[in-house]
């Protein structure tokens, strides 16, 4: 399969600073990609540079195969995007500013602009001047503008931005629904981490202008969270339970106040296990409230991990 | 080709939904109207003021005239009353070609050598206003007569040109044979010897060559004649319509505001990126947007001419319409359409419209600040002419590489330039070079900036 976008070997300089260090990575039509990073990490530089705003200094990128170098018109034919604000002409009409677009890109019918009108749920408000329309609403258009004419790669920066919860979860179905059943490659980059984790299917993490590693976000979460499960049970007696449960190890359960102890076993035979620690201590005697689950680690936490070698100063 | 014609159109689509733009037009409109209506204005004022005097005014001025020269007394005052009351009685007022004629027969009545029998034709053709006969009778007193005179009057009776004021014909061959008796003295005056005003003589040798095609070619309204109402204090159709040129200057102030904004308003309003996220190279769209701004200058510019016509037709009459322009190259003569003349004349005053323009859209694209294009501009397109005339004062001969002082194509054609010697060529090169300059900034700064 052609990769949508395929970046190799980017490097690119602001004056004599180096803000981009040997960028590599493909996507694919069919998927979300998240393009996450703290502030000033090169996110936005590097969607700058896919879609021809800023200039390629080193390295080559290819959209649907086609050289952005060579073949511009080519390569952006099949890219559709929001960069940093959706900024519209403000004294114009949402359908005109459309229209705009359409011309711009040639083929597009007045039906194909009505459906994505209405696909942003924009259809009530269209005829209004866009300096009247609020954040959300202009970033609707943002995205109306981006998909008008089918790309096969739609890059998104911050797309959530400014919407509000029904509309960031309308959002996610849409985007979602591009990605798997019309087989776009959608990029997004945020600061959502959450967001990023209901919505993405592989994480791509930025760190001052290095690509710090492309995963799925299962692969992502369970690499950071280990081999083991973790469960927190209410009981009448930590001590005497924590004696009890000589099997395992002394790292893996500890008392968490008088009424909790925290336990860590195995995913393996985790089940079989948790059977038989049940049992155990009812048969002790001691008296069993609740066994809980400790819910395994967010995207957000495995983030934070991974970029805080950069301390909290902005590369 | 496509792809331009839709990026021109979409530029097109902007600047009609800004308000700014509808303002600006606006403004327009009005100087367009405006310029006939206070040229109407202006006529009256200046035609109660310099406006010759009606008829009932001749009569008091003749009865005056003679209760003057009854009480005054002066010498010959019966003969001069009686060409007044003579006026009086045959109701000869201004404008009128008996006017004339009374001081030829009055002048041969009071001559003892003149025969009667033609002194009474002469009567007789004033009395009946018979300008037929009082001419051919006054052509059998050769003497008396000048040679240009004799050739008017020769003239309309072979062509049965009658002399009235408002006949072409007859004031065309009257100033013919006016600037001929001219140019005969000066000849005269060099065989003898004498100094003669050498730029005078080519005039009127040129005003020659005119009169006679006109009278050749029945071209009965020469717009160069009168072109400026300032020289003639005499407004019609053709000279305010032909002084309409300056709505170009307010039309070029328009086109420097939206050259100025058309490119730099993009980056303020952040636009610029959708703009640029498109399958269309960089140099495609800062094209379209060129060629946006000067072709609506032109568009304004058809609509300002065509706006002009009618305002002034309608407050001046469209009286002459099919008046020429004659221009005089070396010893032949030229004859085009007034309509086209004019707008000849306000298509080299687009000139410095684009000049300006193209200014304004460098600053616009290089420093992304409209403010500063647009001021710049507006500062150069005002402002050079008086830079331009300061060097002159100041004889700094290098201001003639200056662009202001090339601008001014009219002007060079018709020979009067701010610097000696400075050509058409020299214009145009001049011109170009600043174009190229100012395109290729404007290149570089949009076409190689990062955004």
């Amino acid at each position: 399969m052609t990769p949508a976008l395929k970046i190799d070997h980017l490097n690119k300089y602001f004056g004599k600073k180096q803000i981009l260090h040997d960028i590599s990575l493909e996507t694919y039509p069919g998927e979300v990609f998240g393009f996450l990073g703290p502030n000033g990490a090169g996110k936005t530089t590097t969607i700058k540079i896919a879609v021809g705003l800023l200039r390629l200094d080193e390295g080559s990128i290819l959209i649907d195969g086609k050289s952005i170098a060579k073949d511009f018109e080519g390569a952006m034919r099949n890219v559709g995007g929001i960069v940093e604000n959706p900024e519209l002409y403000k004294y114009m009409s949402g359908i005109k500013n459309l229209r705009q677009y359409a011309r711009m890109r040639g083929g597009i019918s007045e039906a194909r602009i009505q459906e994505v009108v209405e696909l942003v749920g924009l259809k009530n408000r269209i005829n209004g001047k866009v300096g009247k329309y609020s954040l959300g609403m202009r970033q609707r258009m943002g995205v109306a503008q981006a998909i008008l004419h089918k790309p096969k790669l739609l890059i998104l920066d911050e797309p959530t931005n400014g919407l509000d919860p029904a509309g960031i979860k309308e959002l996610r179905d849409i985007l979602k629904n591009l990605a798997h059943k019309e087989k776009i490659c959608v990029i997004v980059s945020s600061h959502l981490m959450s967001e990023m984790e209901l919505m993405c299917d592989r994480v791509g993490i930025i760190v001052n202008g290095k690509l710090k590693g492309v995963q799925t976000v299962e692969e992502m979460i369970s690499a950071s969270a280990g081999n083991d499960s973790s469960y927190i049970l209410r009981v009448s007696n930590c001590e005497a339970a924590v004696d009890l449960l000589n099997f395992i190890g002394k790292d893996k359960k500890k008392i968490q106040d008088d009424k909790h102890i925290q336990i860590s076993i195995p995913k393996a035979n985790e089940e079989e296990l948790l059977f038989d620690i049940t049992d155990r201590l009812i048969s002790s005697g001691i008296r069993l409230g609740t066994v809980a689950p400790v819910e395994n680690k967010k995207l957000e936490d495995v983030f934070i991990e991974l970029t805080k070698s950069g301390g909290s100063q902005i590369a | 080709m496509r792809k331009f014609i839709n990026l021109v159109k979409n530029e097109y689509t902007k600047m009609f939904s800004k308000v700014s733009t509808w303002v600006l037009i606006g403004m327009m409109l009005i100087v367009s109207v405006g310029c006939s209506v206070l040229a109407l204005i202006g006529e009256h004022t200046v035609n109660t003021y310099l406006g010759g005097r009606t008829d009932s005014e001749c009569v008091e001025y003749y009865k005056s005239e003679i209760d003057y020269l009854k009480e005054v007394k002066t010498e010959n005052w019966e003969q001069e009353a009686e060409k007044y009351q003579y006026k009086l009685d045959n109701k000869i007022y201004e404008d009128d070609w008996r006017n004339e004629a009374c001081y030829l027969y009055f002048d041969s009545k009071n001559d003892t050598s003149v025969p009667q029998d033609i002194i009474n034709e002469m009567d007789n053709g004033i009395k009946n206003n018979d300008w037929k006969k009082f001419f051919e009778s006054a052509l059998s007193l050769s003497d008396r007569l000048s040679e240009a005179d004799k050739n008017i009057y020769r003239y309309c009776i072979d062509n049965n040109v009658s002399p009235s004021s408002d006949n072409w014909k007859y004031s065309v061959v009257s100033s013919l044979e006016n600037a001929k008796a001219s140019l005969a003295e000066m000849d005269n005056a060099k065989e003898n010897g004498g100094e003669v005003d050498t730029l005078q003589y080519e005039e009127l040798s040129k005003e020659v060559q005119l009169y006679q095609y006109r009278l050749d070619k029945n071209v009965s309204y020469d717009i160069s004649e009168n072109y400026s109402w300032m020289e003639t204090s005499k407004f019609d159709f053709w000279n305010v319509f032909g002084s309409s040129t300056a709505v170009v200057s307010i039309i070029g102030v328009i086109i420097i505001i939206i050259s100025g904004g058309i490119v730099s308003s993009e980056f303020s309003t952040g636009t610029i990126k959708f703009l640029l996220i498109n399958p269309v190279k960089r140099w495609k769209i800062l094209a379209s947007k060129y060629f946006t701004s000067i072709s609506f200058g032109y568009v304004l510019i058809f609509a300002a001419y065509l706006i002009t016509m009618l305002a002034t037709m309608v407050m001046f009459g469209a009286d002459n319409l099919s008046a020429s322009y004659l221009s005089i190259s070396g010893d032949t003569v030229t004859s085009i359409s007034g309509f086209l003349y004019v707008f000849l004349q306000f298509m080299l005053s687009s000139v410095e419209m684009i000049v300006m323009a193209t200014l304004a859209f460098a600053i616009s694209s290089l420093a992304r600040s409209s403010a500063l294009a647009i001021g710049v501009s507006v500062m150069a397109y005002v402002g050079g002419n008086t830079i331009v005339l300061f060097l002159q004062q100041l004889n700094f001969d290098w201001g003639r590489y200056l662009i202001f002082s090339n601008l001014s194509l009219a002007n060079t054609l018709s020979g009067s330039t701010g610097f000696a010697g400075q050509t058409i060529m020299f214009n145009l090169v001049v011109i170009a070079v600043h174009m190229v300059v100012f395109i290729l900034t404007a290149w570089d700064g949009f076409i190689r900036r990062e955004v």
